[in-house]
């Protein structure tokens, strides 16, 4: 039985110049405890906010339960020349040079002593061609074909749900932040309930039993009424964990849960983590917790400059890696091992 | 120096009118600052609105009106004195043929509700709304971006983040300000008596005048706004640990029992 959840094609998000995921594919199937780890950097926390739309991926497609939510085949910056783009760069880098050059002769000239007025003149000129050059510099808009990309748009409608059905599909992939991330206006309790009654259109005492159920379940029944800033950070967590179970999602996404906190709170934390798995709910940890990928995932994911480097299950994974980097990866990792 | 006899005397003939004015002063400063505060909070998303090149021209332009309109307003009234806009206010109705002298209701009740009482109120009010407009949205500028993701996480709306996270945090961040300004008005209504606006000031300087106790008068008169501007402040301490979740006790021994016992 393998019910595929989640299903991610070819995903790349974009920055501007800085490309932070370059092209990522992934199934999830219900019930699978996804562990993603790799440097700083490497784009997974950026991957986790593109599943479920807080970060708008620049192209690929998402789609949940067969259906998709969000797809775009090709964007605005596949249609860019960028063979032409580069050359065009290099020619006018030599430009510029040149031009920085024959200013720093006039300006060197002044420096050692022959302030005549004829060296400012020319320093003057010299300034305003070398921002003439700088004006010039080729811009990636010069190399974009927007006849063929309209002409790719008409075929091939890019398709992205409403605000409203996205609202819908993130309550089904609630999401665990590394700064928890709890209303400070809030006691724990009203943080459970305020999305339940809100989104999931629950009476308000359907979602306090919820939420009490949901508080027990990470042992924190004792501190319901408590706000936020008078809890430790590990209990927080746990709140803000308990808040995304009371949504019932589908799958729970946790970005860096345990990163943010001390040797003694992460325990109490992965505690209950391991404990959702054991109950098979389907799970995405971007963590730095090598043991808890080690044991408690089924499936690991190496990631490191926007690609996955290597993936397989977690006994294979860590005890015979195949890449390179993920070997050297694992053995800056796992002194501890 | 000063006559006890007339400071007697104040008191005993004119505590109607003083009455009144503490009455009209503590309406005006409390009703402006409190819809102030409601108007500001949407100049405040005025001056928020940001627009996004992926929106079309017509909306992109909409938005950059309102924009600059909510803009104008908190400038404009904020760099000038509340009472030359009174006065402009004043005949500016007056030009368009509205005189709030007209505006008469029958009995007692005239003495705190008249045509410039209500003058005065809609001066303050739009007055403290460019304030509270800057304050707030100075505070919905410092609540943490997070908490908007977290809400948003959840599947909640946008319009429900804001309605239900993130301005009840900016008004709590920004209520000691808010108190300021509550502080501040109590005290600078006083400039409304040059619309004739019935308030505490205008009371007192009728009465001053008519039995010649100029210094008793005004020395009353700053006590009467100490003790005015010491209790919106002490109420004020009550509301922030009300928001803050704390138990509030209006007993003012409480704490100094907790003191004791605890």
């Amino acid at each position: 039985m393998s019910d595929v959840v989640l299903e991610v094609k070819n995903l790349a998000k974009f920055f501007e110049a800085n490309r932070v995921l370059k092209d990522i594919s992934l199934t999830v199937n219900k019930g699978d405890v996804i562990a993603i780890i790799g440097p700083s950097g490497s784009g997974k926390s950026t991957f986790l906010r593109c599943l479920n739309l807080l970060e708008e991926p620049t192209r690929g497609l998402l789609s949940f339960k067969g259906e998709p939510y969000f797809n775009i085949e090709k964007c605005k910056d596949d249609f860019v020349d960028y063979t032409k783009y580069h050359e065009a760069l290099d020619q006018y880098d030599l430009r510029l040079v040149d031009a920085e050059d024959i200013l720093a002769i006039y300006q060197n000239k002044i420096i050692e002593g022959y302030k005549t007025k004829e060296n400012y003149r020319r320093v003057r000129e010299c300034k305003k061609a070398y921002k003439k050059v700088l004006n010039d510099r080729p811009r990636k808009e010069q190399f974009f074909d927007k006849t063929a990309y309209e002409a790719f748009i008409n075929e091939h409608p890019s398709m992205a749900i409403s605000e409203k059905q996205r609202n819908t599909m993130r309550s089904k992939m609630t999401m665990v932040f590394q700064s928890f991330n709890l209303f400070n206006n809030m006691d724990s309790l009203k943080n459970c309930t305020i999305a339940q009654t809100r989104v999931l259109k629950r009476s308000h005492e359907e979602a306090k039993e919820r939420a009490i159920k949901e508080l027990t379940k990470v042992n924190m029944q004792d501190r319901m009424n408590y706000r936020p800033r008078a809890l430790s950070g590990g209990q927080k967590q746990r709140v803000a964990i308990a808040r995304a179970l009371c949504m019932d999602p589908e799958i729970i996404l946790f970005d860096e849960p345990t990163s943010a906190l001390d040797p003694e709170m992460v325990n109490e934390v992965l505690e209950v983590m391991k404990k959702l798995a054991n109950e098979g709910r389907t799970m995405i940890v971007v963590t730095h917790e090598m043991n808890f990928a080690k044991n408690v995932a089924n499936k690991v994911i190496f990631m490191d400059e926007g690609y996955i480097v290597e993936s397989g299950d977690s006994k294979s994974f860590f005890n015979h890696p195949k890449e390179e980097r993920t070997k050297a990866f694992l053995k800056k990792a796992n002194i501890n091992f | 120096m000063i006559d006890f006899g007339k400071v007697v005397n104040i008191f005993a003939n004119n505590q109607a009118l003083l009455i009144s004015g503490v009455i009209s002063t503590i309406i005006l400063s409390v009703f402006g600052t409190v819809v102030g505060l409601f108007l500001g909070v949407f100049i405040a998303y005025g001056k928020n609105i940001k627009t996004k090149p992926t929106m079309n021209w017509f909306k992109r332009i909409g938005l950059s009106v309102v924009r600059w309109l909510c803009n104008i307003y908190s400038v404009v009234l904020r760099g000038t004195p509340m009472m030359v806009q009174a006065l402009i206010f004043k005949y500016g109705c007056a030009a368009l043929g509205l005189n709030w002298d007209n505006i008469r209701f029958p009995g007692m009740i005239s003495n705190v509700f008249n045509g410039w009482f209500f003058a005065g109120l809609i001066v303050i009010t739009f007055n403290t709304a460019a304030y509270m407009a800057e304050i707030v949205q100075s505070g919905l500028n410092g609540v943490d971006m997070g908490q908007v993701e977290g809400a948003r996480s959840l599947g909640m709306k946008s319009s429900e983040t804001s309605f239900f996270v993130v301005l009840p945090q900016a008004i709590r961040n920004s209520l000691p300000t808010i108190g300021n300004e509550l502080i501040v008005n109590i005290k600078d209504s006083s400039v409304l008596n040059v619309i004739a606006t019935t308030e505490l000031y205008y009371r007192m300087k009728v009465i001053s005048s008519a039995s010649y106790a100029f210094l008793e008068g005004y020395l009353i008169l700053a006590l009467i706004y100490l003790v005015l501007t010491l209790l919106a402040a002490g109420i004020l301490k009550l509301i922030e640990k009300k928001l803050d979740g704390k138990k509030i006790s209006l007993n003012p021994f409480a704490r100094f029992k907790r003191g004791l016992f605890a």
